[in-house]
């Protein structure tokens, strides 16, 4: 039994598994008998390991670069870093098809394992909901999409290689966290729905809800923001976001899930948003099928297609089949999902929720708009039309910053209703503070309005929590407690608020890095010989030397560069490259950066006219330092919020 | 060596699955009404977070407990009606009767 034949065979028994966790689950619950459901719980809890297994065969074949198997001979090479032999297991659609399968069977596992009690009743539903998501994707590998498909004559004794774009540090981090992100909505997913089918959509497994949901959410934000740092510093993919639809399909569910761990907490304290809740799972669930849809042979062009097949049919299928099943649900159980209860004031907690709901949709709407219109286009008059950045820019940019001004006065609102003593008291500060912000930037700068109203938005929303943590602080440092200990106690108390602020912050941080390149960057594009200099903001630029290195798979152009202060002393020497790859007829091209918190230098060699002379696209960034901040920071917050509760400091 | 891998796993996942046939389950169900009473504390102490920075007025702290009280005790409600069995809520119905 060869390496190939060992991994399919596994994967053919996790979907006999997966069949009989299904099946098992729903006979076991209509005959209420438990030794059924159990056996159905163990198959589920096996998918796991022979997913595994199956996962290990193919990383197996990589890393003793097995040319036998196709899928090996189309991703890797030998020439190839041997580090990148360990991750070229989902460079391509059917071994991202196995990651997915392998991260939905861990999740199986982890929410079988670690489910609450409360629980219990909707437990045949929840594995049935699991395994017939994980059933799709291990039935699309063995039927369609082989990753163990094998030549049968003329076995190649090198590969062509991993496509040149994703030989990157960030092909460890990005795409693993962003298609678990993706793939793991089917968590709160099907607990809301086995909830719903079983009647027990009550408070009791709310928190596990949130909790899961929480860490799926947190999962594809970081993903995403790592994408953005992986497109900045490779020119191919135009810069830290470009609006591509395949950016945008991974955008879209994360929007959607922030207006759901937001709209659920107002569940959890006050019995509301029921059905605001359960839309806004179903939504996320079914923009995730679309991101696979469109990811996967979708009739949308991107630069960031690695998973392009001719399956685009299937995922469309199960994008529809999801969205009718969650329209069935949905419209079937409307009564049990449905709650009367009423916001009782327009200034109170809930109508803050309520209003980011609406923000947070209308921003995926905008984006989805944008990704389907050339669709329609194209359908039904026939004309090719690119929605690009300034089309969402200019919609979903006004939407962002009312976003932004929620986000600063929400969590300063009481519960059922704010009275004006409280308004006072918590943002008179705040709004000072940002009042005199908007002034100054708009008096020292000669930016758009809009800038400084960002700017303006974001210090409301920083001032705000640290007028929060200081009154906090203060209340409890009454007793002689030290200041320091307060304020750790305060968090403590309020470990899923307070780990919400810090989050808050670290979108505050990402926004200051948009703002920066948006309103305040400075470009400059020139061709430019060996020896020459170039003055941009207050660098001086020389051109040191132009190197040409020839590997097999590659040509690389390296391109070194002094950089100078005013006073003309070498501050850093930098280094960017023009990577041109025969195979796939194709050229990377990294970024020469000098980053600081307050700027980086941005220098692009976009083109080597000859061996002395090149087309460079320089640019100085204010601020994308901190966007960058913003990842750690947001890892922070919502661990702060995950805390187990009986950790106290 | 990869059929040996392959027939272990399988005949282990056989066995597992089998196991809860002749196994009986003893998986002890807790009170969910300890539950639900873990869980009014938890948004009471958030409740208490907020009252001490200020966020809401101690009038609005009892309104809000009292709300929770009443959410949960609906909750604790629908859950008895779930756990307990006809006979034993014809028996609880009796004896609120003779009380």
């Amino acid at each position: 039994m060869t390496t190939s034949n060992l991994g399919l065979s596994f994967l053919v028994l996790t979907m006999n598994l997966s069949a009989y966790s299904i099946l098992g689950s729903i006979i076991g619950n209509k005959l209420n008998n438990d030794q059924i459901k159990l056996s159905s719980k163990n198959a589920a809890y096996c998918t796991f390991f022979t997913t595994f297994i199956s996962a290990i065969c193919l990383v197996y074949a990589f890393v003793t670069n097995d040319f036998s198997i196709k899928y090996v001979f189309n991703h890797s090479n030998l020439s190839m870093n041997p580090a990148y032999t360990w991750v070229a297991m989902y460079a391509g659609n059917e071994g991202s098809l196995l990651y997915i399968a392998l991260v939905i069977s861990l999740s199986i596992l982890l929410v079988l394992k670690f489910k609450p009690k409360d629980l219990i009743e909707s437990e045949p539903h929840l594995i049935a909901l699991m395994s017939g998501f994980l059933l799709f994707f291990i039935s699309v590998m063995v039927f369609f999409a082989n990753p163990f498909d094998t030549f049968q004559t003329n076995i190649p004794s090198d590969g062509r290689g991993m496509n040149p774009l994703l030989a990157h540090p960030g092909m460890f981090s990005h795409p693993p966290l962003l298609m678990a992100g993706l793939a793991t909505i089917s968590v709160p997913f099907s607990l809301i729905t086995s909830m719903i089918l079983t009647g027990t959509f009550r408070n009791n497994g709310l928190d596990f809800v949130r909790t899961t949901s929480l860490i799926v959410w947190s999962i594809l934000g970081v993903g995403l923001l790592l994408g953005s740092w992986w497109a900045y510093t490779i020119l191919g993919w135009g810069g830290y976001w470009v609006w591509d639809p395949i950016e945008n399909v991974g955008l879209m569910p994360w929007l959607v899930m922030t207006a759901f761990i937001h709209s659920i907490i107002v569940q959890r304290r006050r019995g509301m948003f029921r059905v605001w809740n359960v839309i806004l799972i179903f939504l996320a669930f079914v923009l995730a099928q679309f991101g696979m849809f469109i990811n996967r042979g979708g009739p949308v062009v991107s630069v960031h297609s690695f998973a392009a097949s001719t399956l685009g049919y299937i995922f469309l299928g199960f994008m529809v089949f999801s969205a009718l099943f969650c329209g069935l649900i949905f419209i079937s159980n409307y009564n049990k999902i449905y709650s009367d209860n009423k916001i009782e004031s327009v200034v109170s907690r809930e109508a803050a929720f309520l209003i980011n709901n609406f923000f947070l949709l209308a921003i995926t709407f905008v984006t989805l708009w944008g990704l389907i219109f050339p669709l329609i286009n194209e359908v039904f008059y026939n004309e090719t039309v690119t929605v690009g950045a300034p089309y969402y820019n200019a919609v979903n940019g006004p939407v962002i910053l009312l976003l932004l001004f929620i986000m600063g006065i929400g969590p300063n609102l009481s519960w059922k209703g704010t009275s004006n003593s409280n308004l006072k008291t918590n943002l008179l500060y705040p709004s000072i503070v940002a009042l005199l912000a908007f002034l100054i930037v708009s008096i020292f700068t000669s930016k758009p309005f809009m800038s400084s109203l960002a700017i303006s938005s974001i210090v409301l929303v920083l001032s705000t929590i640290l007028y929060e943590w200081f009154r906090g602080s203060r209340n409890l440092a009454r007793n002689g407690t030290h200041w320091f200990y307060a304020f750790f106690k305060l968090i403590s108390n309020n470990r899923k608020k307070y780990g919400g602020y810090v989050v808050h912050i670290s979108i505050l941080l990402v926004a200051l890095g948009v703002i920066g390149i948006n309103f305040y960057q400075i470009k400059i594009d020139k061709v430019v010989s060996v020896g020459e200099r170039i003055e941009i903001g207050n660098y001086k630029i020389e051109i040191a030397e132009i190197n040409e290195n020839n590997f097999n798979d590659r040509r690389e152009k390296v391109a070194t560069f002094l950089i100078l202060d005013s006073n003309e002393k070498i501050i850093e020497t930098l280094e960017g490259n023009n990577t041109f790859y025969p195979s796939f007829n194709m050229a990377s091209i990294r970024a020469a950066i000098k980053s600081s918190p307050i700027e980086d230098l941005y220098i692009i060699p976009s083109d080597f006219i000859d061996n002395d002379k090149m087309k460079l696209i320089i640019s100085i960034n204010p601020l994308v330092w901190w966007m960058w901040l913003g990842g750690p920071i947001f890892i922070l917050g919502t661990l702060i919020s995950l805390w187990p509760r009986n950790f106290k400091l | 060596m990869n059929l040996i891998i392959f027939l272990i796993v399988s005949i282990f996942c056989i066995i597992f699955l089998l196991l809860p046939y002749f196994k009986k389950n003893e998986e002890i169900i807790e009170n969910l009404a300890i539950l639900s009473e873990s869980r009014k504390q938890r948004v009471l102490m958030e409740l208490n977070s907020e009252l001490e920075n200020g966020t809401i007025t101690i009038d609005q702290f009892n309104e809000l407990k009292k709300e929770l009280f009443q959410i949960e005790s609906i909750e604790e409600y629908k859950l008895e009606k779930v756990n307990i069995d006809p006979v034993e809520e014809i028996i609880k119905l009796k004896k609120k009767i003779n009380d």
